[in-house]
């Protein structure tokens, strides 16, 4: 079920499953949950994704062998442990920050309310995080709101923004290039270093609902 | 306290990384030769993660305002402290008033400089490391700027040190790069394998902390194929559409959609940071065996002088 790969000499490659479901999520997040609870010092790093986790050790403890059969001693359990989190992301949608919207009608067809709608109907799944920090690639974007990244990315995206890129969305956690169709903004932090107690809204493993508020609500929650 | 009166092209405060928030996507950033770095902080009696300033190619000018112990190691950017031809990998006590300037690089990329009793920057997430994408780190997530005064920890107790010739670092501006197979090896097709292993890939401009792009003998997959994103560790050789590689280092995303070819061996990294731009590479691939024993037995020879006094 778990197979074991070296990564350069102090890396090991686990995979769970050769294509991005449910199924296999779960699994890695089982398996993450139990490796973090068992804080081995040997750990140097655990890097989550769709199918596979990394995890960095270090070979002053432990060889790639000793590493392979440590891992294979863990089984996965059936029932959840720490419980994840269900997070609701206020978006505003107004033509402020809602730069591509135009782009993203034409190419979907729909309009605006539609998109707005579909958007924030349904919970999403984080499959992981990575990119940049913080930020999260969501399962399950409706076929119908698919929409090709610009031709020209942006050399500056603001922290907060929330976009659409091929068959995923997702939210930019720190101001920073991007080629993502941008369909409006969150006040929230995704990202914030000076929040000791959760540096990071989202975790692998939650889910994510996002839902519209107005240019006025927006400016009431916004920290800038 | 010492004083930047220039900048330096990028000069950074970084210690050993920020550990635990790669699963956040926050790359671990840190030192890039984690070996003159940690010969830095043995020569002024530091511990070995005492955050240091790294400098890139074109060095800052320092004026002290104290008496100190500092030490420089890594590449030669002919230091010298009022005008006098400084040492490097050498424990150095500098007066207060002395200006430390740098001039011509003569060997290798990145220098370090290590003062006894560190220096005295709030962690952020448990570490100093600058990481300028997510402005974290350092003096507000920047490289230093003309101006900046930093201060200094309590010295500590400092004996005269040296590091032995044959753990300085030697330059060569052709590398042989030891390599383990990376995780899609066998996606490539032969003769790009054989390219990858036999011709010489020189290091283009663009590189920087995230990775050093390589240009060279353009390398295919035997049919096309989408990769499904995974995890990246520092050392891995990925190769993106254009077919040219592309080594991961230190500031690099945590994850990554192109297939990776090799992963550069741990004793091997430090060097390789210390190569620049138009300097020229060679991978050699050896096995896990090989590369676990070489690590082995370069900690040991790094054990035995941090145990000497």
């Amino acid at each position: 079920m778990m197979t074991f790969q070296n990564y350069g000499d102090s890396a090991v490659l686990i995979t769970f499953g050769d294509k991005i479901e449910e199924s296999v999520r779960f699994k890695i997040i089982s398996f993450v949950q139990l490796l973090e609870a068992q804080k081995k010092e040997w750990i140097l790093g655990i890097i989550p994704a769709y199918t596979t986790v990394t995890l960095e050790y270090n070979p002053a403890y432990l060889d790639y062998n000793e590493v392979v059969e440590n891992l294979q001693q863990i089984t996965l359990n059936r029932t959840k442990g720490k419980t994840n989190k269900h997070i609701r992301i206020p978006v505003c949608y107004d033509a402020v920050f809602s730069e591509d919207m135009e782009e993203v009608k034409r190419e979907t067809g729909l309009s605006k309310s539609q998109i707005i709608e579909i958007h924030t109907s349904k919970p999403y799944l984080v499959y992981m995080l990575g990119f940049m920090p913080g930020f999260f690639y969501l399962g399950g974007m409706d076929t119908r709101l698919y929409c090709p990244r610009k031709k020209k990315p942006r050399v500056k995206i603001k922290a907060g923004s929330v976009g659409i890129g091929g068959n995923q969305t997702g939210v930019y956690p720190t101001d920073g290039p991007g080629g993502w169709q941008l369909i409006g903004k969150t006040p929230y932090k995704i990202f914030n270093k000076k929040n000791k107690d959760a540096v990071f809204l989202v975790n692998q493993g939650d889910t994510v609902q996002f839902y519209e508020i107005s240019l006025i609500e927006y400016k009431g929650l916004s920290y800038d | 306290m010492i004083e930047l009166m220039t900048s330096g092209f990028h000069t950074l405060l970084q210690d050993a990384g920020r550990r635990g928030f790669q699963q956040y996507g926050m790359p671990v950033s840190g030192v890039l030769d984690f070996d003159a770095y940690r010969l830095a902080n043995w020569l002024v009696g530091n511990s070995l993660k005492e955050a240091v300033l790294e400098i890139t190619l074109i060095g800052p000018t320092i004026r002290f305002h104290e008496n100190t112990f500092i030490a420089i190691t890594g590449a030669d950017i002919s230091p010298t402290f009022d005008g006098v031809e400084g040492e490097m990998y050498k424990t150095i006590f500098v007066k207060k008033g002395v200006v430390l300037k740098f001039g011509k690089l003569k060997l290798g990329c990145r220098a370090y400089i290590s003062f006894s009793g560190g220096i005295l920057v709030p962690e952020e997430m448990n570490s100093v490391s600058t990481y300028t994408y997510a402005k974290i780190g350092g003096l507000e997530g920047n490289a230093l700027c003309k101006g900046v005064i930093l201060n200094l920890g309590e010295q500590k107790k400092c004996l005269l040190r040296e590091v032995p010739k044959i753990m300085q670092l030697k330059g060569s501006s052709l590398l042989a790069v030891r390599v383990l197979s990376g995780i899609e090896n066998n996606l490539f097709d032969e003769m790009s394998l054989k390219a990858f292993y036999t011709t010489e890939y020189k290091i283009q401009v663009q590189s920087n902390r995230m990775g050093y792009r390589m240009e060279g003998e353009k390398l295919q997959l035997k049919k096309p194929s989408e990769m499904i994103s995974s995890g990246i560790v520092k050392g891995t050789i990925q190769i993106p559409k254009n077919g040219e590689p592309i080594i991961l280092l230190a500031d690099a995303q945590t994850t990554g959609g192109y297939p990776r070819i090799a992963n550069v061996i741990s004793a091997d990294i430090s060097y390789l940071a210390q190569q620049r731009p138009g300097d020229f590479i060679r991978f050699r691939k050896v096995t896990l065996e090989q590369a676990q024993s070489l690590y082995y037995n370069k900690e040991r020879e790094f054990n035995i002088l941090f145990k000497t006094e």
